[in-house]
């Protein structure tokens, strides 16, 4: 299975500290004007390569997440644990064992919000990663029914923040599970969501759907 | 920062530099491109991101952006922290979508949004979590309506159908009940007519005090 390449992953950590810079920084305006122009430049550039289409494969694998193999399109791009995709904190996730998973995130300063946290918003996304993971277990693609989070305290930025996810139970094609977010200081929030087992096939036919679309330039 | 900065010139190059990123993030997931070409690349946003590492750090209290769209009359907000520079909203933030939020009525806020590439979770679908994320956006700013500020005490969202990618979203967000210092807020999040899920937050008010001591630490208060 194809990986992405360790330079894409170079790029992305790059573009993750832009981000920040371009929250945090304070230079004169000339600064930013001069810096879009060439990063525009290099967007037009890259415009010119082959759209990436997406690889994806459920299989047995090795790579610690147990009887499904991600696609690097699932880890290594996705926005929230990818380390090739600069949108992901990133958040790394671990399966502890069957049915449970971590993940460890540091925030940025570029997802804090005017009160000086980070948004609550992308601590639910951690939350939905976290999920995704506990549910590699199953083998199966998987889709979020309810995602519910109550806060606790707010979230710190450039802190190491621990989410434990664990399934609670499962009925048919419905799985329920738990989380728990908590940095040093003590528990940020708690979490429960339902998924929804969506099948392989169904699976196919947003792949397909997907891939036509880019084909087509939209 | 000591005083406000020239704002028109401020925001027009930070939100241009913000687009050029978020473009840029956005190519990163989405072409193929060889991987000599991603490392010129990496090497020049590198030599970027040392050059603005030497400049002065932004203090949080900068010119408001979207005041022309939403003017609540906060005494505690700055506008430009919680508009132009949110991972969300913000048309300065490279991380935002970003979201164009107008305000319908006193208790409505209505609002749209495209995820690109770059926020995909399933093939040609936006990640849940992140859908999750841009209703805590709206109903945050929904439930600021009221002339409180308060912070997600509680967000329950529901899925309903898949949210496509680079496709125009709507939301709306509306103040349900304000009780005490809990205000509730809920909306929805349509792609044409399709309902992709409906959300409903609950947020505590904050005292001034604690408002004061949860910013002071990130400067300028």
């Amino acid at each position: 299975m194809e990986k992405s390449g360790p330079q894409r992953r170079r790029l992305a950590a790059a573009l993750r500290l832009l981000s920040v810079e371009g929250v945090n920084s304070d230079g004169p305006k000339e600064v930013y004007a001069e810096a879009a122009e060439m990063l525009e430049e290099v967007v037009k550039g890259l415009r010119k390569e082959p759209r990436r289409m997406r690889r994806v494969g459920f299989r047995q694998g090795k790579d610690g997440f147990g009887k499904r193999e991600f696609d690097f399109g699932m880890v290594d791009l996705s926005p929230v644990s990818g380390l090739a995709n600069p949108l992901a904190p990133p958040l790394r996730v671990q399966r502890n064992e069957e049915k449970r998973a971590t993940g460890t995130v540091v925030y940025p300063g570029s997802v804090r919000t005017g009160t000086g946290w980070v948004h609550h918003g992308y601590v639910a996304a951690s939350v939905d990663e976290v999920f995704g993971a506990v549910l590699a277990w199953m083998g199966q693609p998987i889709m979020t029914g309810i995602l519910d989070v109550r806060f606790l305290r707010p979230c710190p930025v450039e802190e190491e923040v621990r989410i434990d996810g664990w399934v609670r139970r499962e009925s048919g094609g419905v799985v329920f599970t738990e989380a728990r977010v908590e940095v040093a200081e003590g528990p940020v929030a708690e979490a429960h969501a339902v998924f929804f087992i969506v099948g392989e096939d169904q699976y196919k036919r947003f792949e397909e759907q997907r891939n036509r679309k880019l084909v087509a330039g939209c | 920062m000591s005083g406000k900065p020239e704002r028109d010139g401020f925001l027009t190059e930070r939100r241009r530099f913000a687009q050029a990123v978020r473009e840029l993030c956005a190519e990163t997931v989405a072409c193929d491109a060889p991987d000599e070409l991603f490392r010129e690349v990496a090497d020049r946003v590198e030599a970027l991101v040392e050059k603005l590492v030497a400049e002065p750090r932004r203090f949080r209290t900068v010119a408001s952006s979207l005041d022309e769209e939403i003017r609540m009359e906060g005494r505690r907000y700055h506008y430009g922290d919680l508009l132009d520079f949110s991972p969300l909203a913000g048309l300065a933030n490279p991380l935002a979508p970003p979201m164009s939020i107008r305000k319908e009525d006193d208790t409505k806020l209505v609002a749209t949004l495209v995820f690109s590439g770059a926020f995909e979770g399933g093939p040609g679908l936006a990640h849940g979590g992140y859908v999750a994320a841009a209703f805590d956006e709206l109903l945050g700013l929904t439930q600021s309506l009221t002339g409180e500020a308060g912070m997600t005490g509680k967000l329950k969202v529901r899925y309903r159908s898949p949210c496509p990618l680079n496709t125009e979203l709507r939301m709306e967000g509306r103040v349900h009940q304000k009780e005490g210092r809990k205000i509730v807020a809920r909306g929805t999040m349509h792609a044409e007519d399709r309902l992709v899920a409906d959300g409903e937050a609950t947020f505590v008010v904050l005292e001034d005090e604690v408002y004061r001591e949860k910013t002071s630490r990130f400067g300028e208060a």
